[in-house]
């Protein structure tokens, strides 16, 4: 079985909705997703118990509802975002996570920003903003929604009365243009930065 | 760069090796905004197992579940979630069910021209406008009356056209500016409903005035300051006032009080003891005409009240009352097809009723002040039917030379005599006991 492809899960999840093969299929899925998610898990909870709890309620959810997960475009990453919820569950029940706090954040996945990649990241964030005014305007549009409201394809998508497939096109173009520009633009911007600095050090000699 | 998944994951593999700088940090970052949270999650996932199976020989490597346990887990949820379904949708019709047979209960006790339905609308509808009639009198000479349903330029008086637009308004607008001769031989206009009429009307400034029945709405013909607009009310009334700039304001006068504003909408009801204004949106200033005594309100459901009493030496008195109720429907219940009370007070009904149906109902003060009456009326229900309601209120009513009194015959001679809609001199001795009634 190719590992933790989308169609290696909708296949496991077809087995688990026919009730005579629920019990082995479960058992391929736990072996696929110990995989795919194991360290994820290892890396947010220490605490075995706590693993061994995510898992099988990872395995409840798949079994309270296969027939839906199975028409999804795309089951693994509805897989991933399970796991995510009940990693987010375990914190916020366990350890008493604040529900406003970023759980990568929280668990270190992401980091909290020193002051010097905080200023680095909102010029990267104004650089962004500035190329995107010079998209196309539907891309523009597409982009701007993702990036300033964090919406879902399917959010955009409804928001903006597009299909999700135009949505997702655009988006990734759009994605695409942006990521390029940034390759053109931001290295151009630090040397800048660089040259000023060695420009002021050299002034201050 | 960051649109790059193979990058974000080598930018991932860094931060888990701590060897991110602070320019690649802030490259992360951005990449998570940028890709979502879909990708982002994929992304780490793969990063994190790229070193394949978890390798350590520990309790957690060799750990299976017992999946015939997670699937009795599953199927008790299942189960559970089933029975809630049920449960919720068994509450709900059983709720629905309460309240089918409540109404039709309701409707079965056959109140007498009470609705669900009235008149073929739904009760929460206003009166139409088409329906809408009344009468204009002008100078000296007889009131014209307009009938439902009516079109077309009614009259012509001094620089003002009256007409009724198609949608049944009575439109004053004016033709030119004012001149002294259009004031002579004709000093003002005025619009009154009888009973069971009610009428709308713009004047020139666009303020819009719904007169419910029996009420009358005077328009002065001036030549004055233009900013300030006059209107007099007697009755019941919705003004709606639009917009004044540059100090432009509308003043309406009831009997006993000016009531002052520049943008606002707010029902009236006066008698010539009484006015009573309760506000709906906007600012209303409300100044009793004795005493000096005034009040801003400008918040929906205030409500204002000036009150006139004879004292000694039969001087008479202002009061101002202010308080503040959230609701503001029994304001407006005259408006509406069906007229809900809810435990309202009898005096009060008969005499929103005495108003509608244009009855003189006299003797008010043998309605005992604590009975209260609780019904649904349709606009159209006929005077049978009022009395019908108010006879199952517990209330006897009289009826003589075509005015209706709810005192008996014995205690006729009790004054005050003849009020109509609740003209009361409280503070007055009744002239055959000598109590005040």
């Amino acid at each position: 079985m190719e590992r933790g492809s989308d169609r290696a899960y909708r296949e496991l999840f077809k087995r688990i909705g026919d009730p005579a093969q629920t019990g082995a299929a479960l058992a391929d899925l736990f072996n696929l997703c110990r995989k795919d998610f194991m360290k994820y898990i290892r890396a947010a909870v220490r605490d075995d118990e706590a693993v061994k709890d995510i898992f099988e309620d990872l395995m409840v959810e798949v079994c309270l509802a296969p027939q839906r997960v199975v028409v999804k475009d795309d089951p693994k990453s509805w897989m991933t975002a399970m796991v995510r919820n009940l990693i987010r569950r375990y914190f916020r029940t366990v350890k008493n996570m604040p529900t406003y706090v970023d759980l990568d954040e929280y668990i270190g996945l992401v980091g909290y920003m020193s002051a010097e990649e905080r200023q680095l990241y909102l010029e990267l964030e104004g650089l962004i903003t500035d190329i995107a005014a010079g998209l196309t305007p539907k891309r523009r549009e597409v982009f701007l929604l993702h990036w300033h409201e964090g919406l879902p394809l399917d959010g955009i998508a409804r928001r903006l009365g597009r299909s999700r497939h135009t949505v997702k096109k655009q988006l990734a173009k759009a994605i695409k243009e942006v990521g390029k520009a940034v390759e053109q633009q931001w290295g151009v911007k630090l040397l800048g930065k660089e040259d000023k600095k060695d420009n002021d050090h050299d002034s201050q000699n | 760069m960051i649109h790059r998944t193979e990058y974000v994951r080598e930018l991932l593999r860094k931060r888990l090796e701590g060897a991110l700088s602070a320019e690649e940090a802030a490259m992360l970052r951005a990449a998570r905004r940028l890709h979502g949270r879909d990708v982002w999650d994929r992304l780490m996932a793969e990063v994190l197992e790229e070193g394949g199976e978890e390798g350590r020989n520990d309790a957690l490597a060799r750990w299976t579940p017992d999946f015939r346990r997670i699937k009795q887990r599953a199927d008790r949820v299942n189960r559970f979630n089933t029975v809630l379904k049920y449960m919720v949708g068994t509450t709900v019709a059983a709720v629905a069910l309460v309240v089918i047979w409540f109404g039709f209960d309701r409707y079965r006790s056959g109140e007498p021209g009470v609705a669900g339905e009235c008149a073929g609308m739904p009760p929460g509808m206003e009166i139409p406008v088409s329906e809408f009639a009344g009468a204009i009198a002008y100078g000296d000479r007889d009131p014209l009356p307009f009938q439902a349903g009516s079109e077309g330029h009614i009259a012509t008086v001094g620089n003002l056209a009256i007409i009724r637009d198609s949608s049944g308004i009575l439109v004053i607008s004016e033709k030119r500016k004012a001149a002294e001769a259009d004031t002579a031989g004709h000093r003002d206009i005025r619009i009154t409903t009888a009973g069971f009429q009610q009428c709308g009307v713009r004047l020139p400034d666009g303020t819009y005035v719904r007169l419910n029945a029996s009420s009358t709405l005077v328009y002065p013909l001036s030549v004055g300051d233009e900013s300030i607009h006059y209107t007099r009310i007697a009755g019941e009334a919705l003004v709606r006032v639009p917009e004044k700039r540059g100090g432009g304001r509308v003043i309406v006068e009831t009997h006993n009080s000016q009531l002052h504003s520049s943008e606002g909408d707010f029902s009236v009801w006066t008698n010539p003891w009484e006015t009573r204004i309760t506000v709906l949106d906007g600012t209303i200033s409300a100044i009793a005409r004795k005493g000096g005594l005034s009040r801003t309100a400008g918040k929906r459901g205030d409500r204002i009240r000036v009150k006139s009493t004879r004292g000694v030496g039969k001087q008479i008195n202002d009061s101002l009352f202010y308080h503040r109720k959230r609701n503001v429907n029994d304001a407006l219940m005259w408006t509406s097809v069906v007229r809900n009370y809810r435990n309202a007070s009898l005096r009060d009904f008969v005499v929103d009723m005495s108003r509608w149906y244009g009855l003189p109902a006299t003797r008010l003060h043998c309605i005992p002040e604590s009975d209260r009456v609780t019904t649904s009326l349709c606009y159209r229900a006929t005077r049978q039917d009022l009395i019908a309601v108010i006879n199952r209120a517990g209330l006897q009513v009289y009826e003589s030379n075509g005015q209706y009194s709810f005192c008996r015959p014995e205690d006729i001679h009790h004054t005050p005599g003849v009020m109509h809609a609740r003209a009361t001199s409280e503070t007055e001795s009744c002239d055959h006991c000598g109590n005040y009634h």
